[in-house]
């Protein structure tokens, strides 16, 4: 799948979520699903497992119209965060343009998120795509809860954002920093335009 | 008349963006024939889009072209305090003719309809007056007719019975142009990029933009610091709400949000949308729907540093234009060539002129070995035989052998024979990949003269070039002549190179021709140079025997022998023998008799040099006529027709 | 076919082994539809398990999930054909619940026979199972993410 598309005017954008289980990144879906307006989005695909756990991906197409004449559609996407997952995590990334790393914030799963780093990057190399030409956003989530359980965003900051990419602490259940994220990781993404086609995860066949 | 339909809106000052057209092409289509197509026509967009200036548009450009129309403006508002003036003074009747005598009634702001029954009872009873009799209703609105709450069905049917045509925010390209055309307007003028920069900035109508524009015309004038495209954002700022960009959705919707980050990705994709990409992108359109292959602009598009568009789609076109020349040649030579792939691909002209070569050569074929000349109907004896066998092998494997094969020797040794019987057992091979070229050294010269003079030489050197061997006899014919020897070179190396077979022939070795460029004399030598000598006894006799029965002279067995006796020069000269003696034989009234030609040969016979009379007659030795002495009829007709 | 067949629970290690023997197939999962293993036949390591079980959750998922688009009925089983080797995965409802078995097998067998032997192990795999006193705890909401890898552990001793 191409970024852009000259000739027939159409930008399509794969975005992923990424980061360990259960740290928000299928809320970060839902809450966007439901801020945008039935006539832009599709309906929202959803492979979990009966107790809720993305089994193989969410996802959620947005149709943004018609921008500057290109028809602009993105279609984000959230892999399972267990790291048993691991080989379907893989297939997922494939293609991505850009990826939005969804960190926990609680104190109890700092390791968790350094691993989950490590393997989204260890993911790329493995596709052959040099992960410092992939545009990177993190979402520190769950700030919301009490201080004591959590780990501040200076410190989170430090202990992951290696390659100082742009970062926002959220709280996805009541939406704060959700669209500052996506609103953040689509401008890094769309400034590839100016370059050439963007480097990206191989998509396979 | 209202002010609105004054001239002040018209459609040559109305923008039309994508975001618009439809809207425009409907208005227009009304203005020239009211009430013949959208009946109603019904125009909503948020405010400040220019919905107004629409509608005033259609209603000077109706009257502009039928200045007797009766079209009248009126805003919602004005409408009801009117009616409610005329019923309350009596006057409800006269109201309603009057407005049932327009031929166009533009209203504005229908949605304040809304809760007004009697406005809505008198609307419906105007609109069934005007529509029955074919007049034209244009409205305007901030929302469409069935989001226009409170009003009776029927009127609601009414209004989204004709056409409803929205009008949205303009996109970024085109509130550009707006901005320029206003600014052309009232004659202000900006540095570049400040419009640009300024249509960057999310705005929520055309009004705002307006003001916007406004604010940094006055900065401009009262200001200390001139505007440019990096303080725009700040002028504008100082003074400007929230802004609001996003669909004017229903109230209510949480969509504030999405409607902030959907403006945010507007101008993130404006800004990162490179221009000259785009326009590349619509020349790769332009040029894939007319049928070609745009490999070389793909290629350009996926380059990181700009790539100059118009240079590109300039080389490109002429690229196009060279084909279709060499298309149109093509196929004129033969009308299958048309619209092959080659034509379609700028990047293969090469290719199609080659295509256009091989289509010379079909239709215009070198000259042709003469058919009468073939290895079964030539004589071997041991003077030719080593060139016969070189000749066997050049045309069992044509290229791989001997190449070039050069034969020499006296005249009438048969080197033109042979040959030429190379040239035909080739053409006889399928595998060859051209025609066979077979040529004397003067047409040669001839030829390239003739082509010289016409300007053809291109095409000359096409049909030869296409052959799948050449044989070019007496190309000693060629000394001296330095631009037939510099052609004869280039075909060389091209037919060589590629494989070919070429057989030559002259009355002496490569050595010993003179004013012979060394580079052709080195390729001459460079493959197998054989004589043919005079034909030794064995092959004479052979030659009279034959000779004698082809001319049924009826002669004595041992006749053949006997003649064979004197060493000749060659064929022609057998022939030259055996014609004096039948001469003599007819002329005594009797055969050819075995006394009669030792009387002929001892009698003339040791003073008749048997050889070609070299010294007394030179003419004969001229390279030319001895060229021109075919042995048999075919070759002399032939020669004529040439 | 004696390779090493482990299940998480005995119960179902007989009619599984029958099930290999009779359809005479290569490798053999079965899976809770999280992805997480129950037992296993002819792997040799737990990371070819693990993916393969991930894979094969999602392909389950996403089989029934394109079904109930199309018309409202998930698909429930899967055949694919390879030049070599074909692939079976269906859902095999157990005592314990809806659980999925993937099979690989080669020309040794036949799909017929996969299918035909498959209905039989799924009768005997409906049947009441034996008291769960000793069985595994079930997936917990509090460490799913080690509920996963526990009985991948056991199958291949590390517990």
């Amino acid at each position: 799948m191409s970024l852009v598309n000259y000739a027939a005017r159409e930008i399509t954008c794969k975005i992923v979520y990424y980061g360990p289980g259960r740290s928000g990144k299928t809320t970060n879906l839902h809450y966007i699903y439901n801020q945008v307006p039935q006539d832009r989005r599709g309906s929202m695909v959803s492979l979990a497992t009966q107790t809720d756990r993305t089994l193989f991906f969410d996802f959620l197409p947005l149709d943004l119209g018609s921008i500057s004449g290109f028809t602009t559609r993105f279609q984000l996407y959230t892999v399972p965060g267990q790291v048993y997952y691991a080989a379907t995590r893989k297939l997922v990334l494939q293609g991505a343009d850009g990826v939005v790393f969804i960190a926990d914030s609680q104190r109890r799963q700092l390791e968790e998120n350094v691993e989950s780093m490590q393997d989204l990057h260890a993911n790329l190399a493995e596709q052959g795509i040099d992960a410092r030409s992939v545009p990177l956003v993190i979402q520190y989530n769950k700030q919301d809860l009490p201080r004591e359980l959590i780990v501040d965003v200076d410190e989170l900051d430090d202990a992951l954002n290696f390659r100082g990419v742009p970062f926002h602490a959220g709280d996805a259940l009541r939406g704060t920093g959700v669209f500052e994220t996506l609103r953040s990781i689509s401008e890094l993404v769309l400034r590839r335009l100016s370059g050439a086609t963007a480097p990206r995860v191989a998509a396979g066949r | 008349m209202s002010v609105l339909l004054d001239g002040r809106f018209r459609f040559d000052n109305y923008v039309v963006g994508a975001s618009n057209r439809l809207a425009v092409a409907a208005g227009r289509a009304v203005a020239e024939s009211p009430g013949a197509s959208y009946n109603p026509l019904f125009i909503y967009s948020p405010s400040g889009l220019g919905k107004t200036h629409l509608i005033g548009a259609i209603g000077f450009a109706a009257k502009q072209l039928q200045p007797e129309l009766v079209v009248e403006y009126v805003p919602l508002d004005d409408f009801v305090d009117r009616l409610h003036i005329a019923i309350s003074s009596g006057h409800a009747d006269a109201f309603k003719q009057l407005y049932q005598r327009v031929d166009l009634l533009l209203l504005d702001d229908v949605q304040f309809l809304t809760g007004r029954r009697e406005t809505q009872s008198e609307m419906l009873r105007i609109f069934n007056a005007l529509q029955g009799s074919g007049r034209q209703i244009v409205m305007a609105s901030d929302r469409p007719p069935s989001e226009i709450a409170d009003v009776d069905e029927r009127l609601v049917t009414r209004l989204a019975g004709g056409l409803i045509v929205d009008i949205s925010l303009p996109e970024y390209e085109t509130r550009v142009a707006i901005l320029r055309s206003k600014c052309a307007e009232s004659e202000m003028t900006f540095a570049t990029g400040v419009l640009e920069e300024l249509a960057k900035m999310p705005c929520g109508s055309v009004r705002e933009l307006q003001g916007a524009l406004n604010r940094l015309a006055a900065h401009a004038a009262l200001g200390d610091r001139p505007v440019t495209p990096q303080n725009v954002r700040a002028i504008v700022a100082g003074g400007r709400a929230t802004p609001a960009f996003g669909r004017a959705a229903p109230a209510g919707d949480s969509s504030d949000e999405f409607a902030g980050f959907l403006s945010d990705i507007s101008v993130a994709v404006a800004q990162h949308v490179e221009g000259w990409r785009v326009r590349l992108g619509e020349r790769v359109a332009h040029w894939q729907r007319k049928g070609y292959s745009t490999a070389m602009l793909d290629r350009a598009l996926a380059l990181t540093e700009e790539a100059d568009v118009d240079a590109l789609d300039a080389a490109f076109a002429s690229g196009v234009a060279r084909l279709e020349q060499l298309e149109a040649q093509a196929v004129l030579l033969d009308p299958r060539l048309a619209g092959l792939d080659v034509f379609r691909d700028p990047e293969r002209v090469a290719e199609a002129e080659a295509r256009i070569e091989q289509a010379i050569a079909a239709h215009d074929p070198p000259p042709a070995p003469w058919p009468a000349f073939t290895i079964e109907t030539l004589i071997a004896g041991k003077s030719n035989q080593m060139a016969l066998r070189a000749a066997e092998a050049s045309i069992e494997a044509p290229g791989a052998r001997y190449n070039p094969l050069f034969v020499h020797g006296g005249t009438g040794v048969g080197k033109t024979h042979l040959v030429h019987a190379v040239g035909n057992a080739l053409r006889r091979n399928a595998a060859l990949s051209g025609p066979v070229a077979c040529v004397s050294g003067s047409q040669f010269v001839d030829e390239l003269i003739a082509a010289l003079q016409d300007g053809t030489v291109d095409r000359w050197r096409a049909r030869y070039r296409a052959a799948g061997a050449l044989i070019v006899d007496d190309v000693h014919a060629l000394a001296g002549k330095e631009r037939s020897q510099e052609e004869l070179f280039h075909l060389f190396n091209a037919l060589h190179s590629a494989g070919r077979q070429l057989v030559l022939a002259s009355d002496r070795p490569p050595s010993e021709i003179g004013e012979l460029e060394a580079r052709l004399r080195s390729r001459f030598d460079g493959g197998l140079v054989v004589a043919i000598q005079p034909p030794d006894r064995a092959l004479r006799e052979a030659l009279y025997a034959r000779i004698l029965v082809d001319r049924g002279a009826g002669a004595e067995p041992g006749v053949a022998a006997l003649l064979a006796e004197l060493p000749v020069s060659g064929a022609a000269e057998v022939e030259s023998v055996v014609d004096r003696v039948m001469h003599m034989a007819r002329s005594s009234g009797g055969h050819v008799t075995m006394s009669l030609v030792r009387r002929e040969l001892n009698a003339g016979g040791a003073a008749t040099p048997v050889s070609v009379p070299a010294i007394a007659d030179k003419s004969f030795l001229d390279a030319e006529k001895v060229v021109m002495e075919w042995p048999d009829l075919d070759g002399r007709v032939m020669e004529e027709l040439r | 076919m004696r390779a090493a067949t482990a299940a998480v629970e005995t119960w179902v290690e007989e009619p599984l082994a029958r099930f290999i023997d009779d359809a005479r197939v290569r490798l053999v999962l079965l899976l809770e539809s999280s992805g997480r293993v129950l037992a296993q036949h002819g792997f040799t390591r737990s990371v070819d398990v693990m993916s393969a079980c991930a894979l094969a959750a999602a392909i389950h998922a996403s089989a029934a999930e394109i079904g109930r688009q199309l018309d409202g009925e998930p698909f429930t089983s899967l055949h694919h054909h390879g030049q070599a080797r074909q692939i079976f995965l269906a859902e095999l409802p157990t005592a314990r619940g809806s659980h999925i078995l993937l099979t690989v097998f080669d020309d040794a067998t036949s799909i017929g026979l996969v299918r035909l032997y498959f209905t039989e192990l799924s009768k005997r795999l409906a049947a009441p199972a034996p008291a769960l006193a000793a069985a595994t705890p079930a997936p917990s909401f509090v460490d799913f993410e080690s509920d996963l890898n526990r009985n991948l552990a056991k199958l291949f001793g590390r517990i």
